[in-house]
């Protein structure tokens, strides 16, 4: 499951990156991927739009869905390698016996505003 | 020069003997918790694994892609279409004129969707029927076959 939630992650900020002409996707801090009701923390950008859902699922929306996401993390990040390139690395972090998991996936692209990037400026 | 009925060395001895025995009670405390995924789980993340593994193929290479609420249809470079279904509970995939591959039956729903804000990324959810077995999402961008 965390493999198919860092892809999800990985791929929306691929195709923001190629809908945007090469601009960074955002990066994004540890946010939970779900909505709690008891918590007051903000849900992943890359996990709004979802499954038909703007604002992101509830668990009324898709209830499967909603308890498989909900002991999940995501933190998605861009790293500058070159003038023109970078690396975008999404990670997803679990519980697990007491334990935390980080999972990660990256992937190479080119990007028209690397610069911002090396500046350490972040896109919002 | 001793003092006592307990030399330096005996101390640590007793320390280490300490120390080696709670390590030995510790560690299988800590293994007891993380606890395997079950048999019928483990099946359907295989199944899993091969369908991303194709769907990836598939997408990364798509020029055209039509999506429907169960169904997604994808056009490769080459003008050949494949088709994605969920229908009675299976999902499939279908290369023209060849019969349907099953990718994994016992489904209770299959749909796609397409972004709002991003319609360059197509999402796939499959729920099973089975209430103990994880769902199936994830996404993928389409690259006009450039990546």
């Amino acid at each position: 499951m965390a493999t198919l939630m860092a892809q999800h992650a990985l791929e929306k900020a691929i195709a923001f990156n190629q809908a945007r002409q090469g601009a960074l996707p955002p990066m994004t801090e540890e946010e939970p991927l779900v909505q709690a009701p008891d918590s007051p923390r903000q849900v992943s950008w890359y996990f709004n739009d979802l499954a038909g859902f703007l604002p992101g699922i509830e668990e009324t929306d898709q209830p499967e869905l909603y308890w498989a996401m909900k002991p999940f993390t995501c933190e998605v990040k861009n790293y500058f390698i070159d003038q023109r390139l970078y690396k975008i690395i999404a990670y997803v972090s679990y519980d697990e016996g007491g334990r935390k998991n980080r999972l990660f996936l990256e992937r190479l692209v080119s990007g028209n505003n690397a610069e911002a990037l090396a500046s350490g400026v972040e896109t919002p | 020069m001793s003092r006592g009925f307990i030399t330096v060395q005996v101390l640590f001895g007793l320390l280490l003997v300490t120390l080696l025995g709670g390590l030995i009670l510790f560690l299988p405390v800590t293994q007891q918790k993380v606890r395997p995924p079950s048999e019928q789980a483990v099946k359907w993340l295989e199944r899993y694994h091969g369908l991303l593994e194709r769907l990836n193929t598939d997408l990364r290479l798509a020029r055209q892609v039509q999506v429907q609420a169960d169904s997604l249809e994808v056009t490769d470079a080459g003008g050949e279409p494949v088709l994605y279904r969920f229908q009675s509970g299976s999902f499939e995939r279908q290369v023209r004129n060849q019969p349907a591959y099953v990718f994994m039956s016992g489904l209770k729903s299959g749909s796609f969707f397409r972004g709002q804000l991003l319609p360059n990324l197509i999402s796939v959810l499959l729920v099973p029927d089975d209430t103990q077995a994880p769902p199936f999402f994830t996404s993928f961008s389409l690259r006009g076959g450039s990546q």
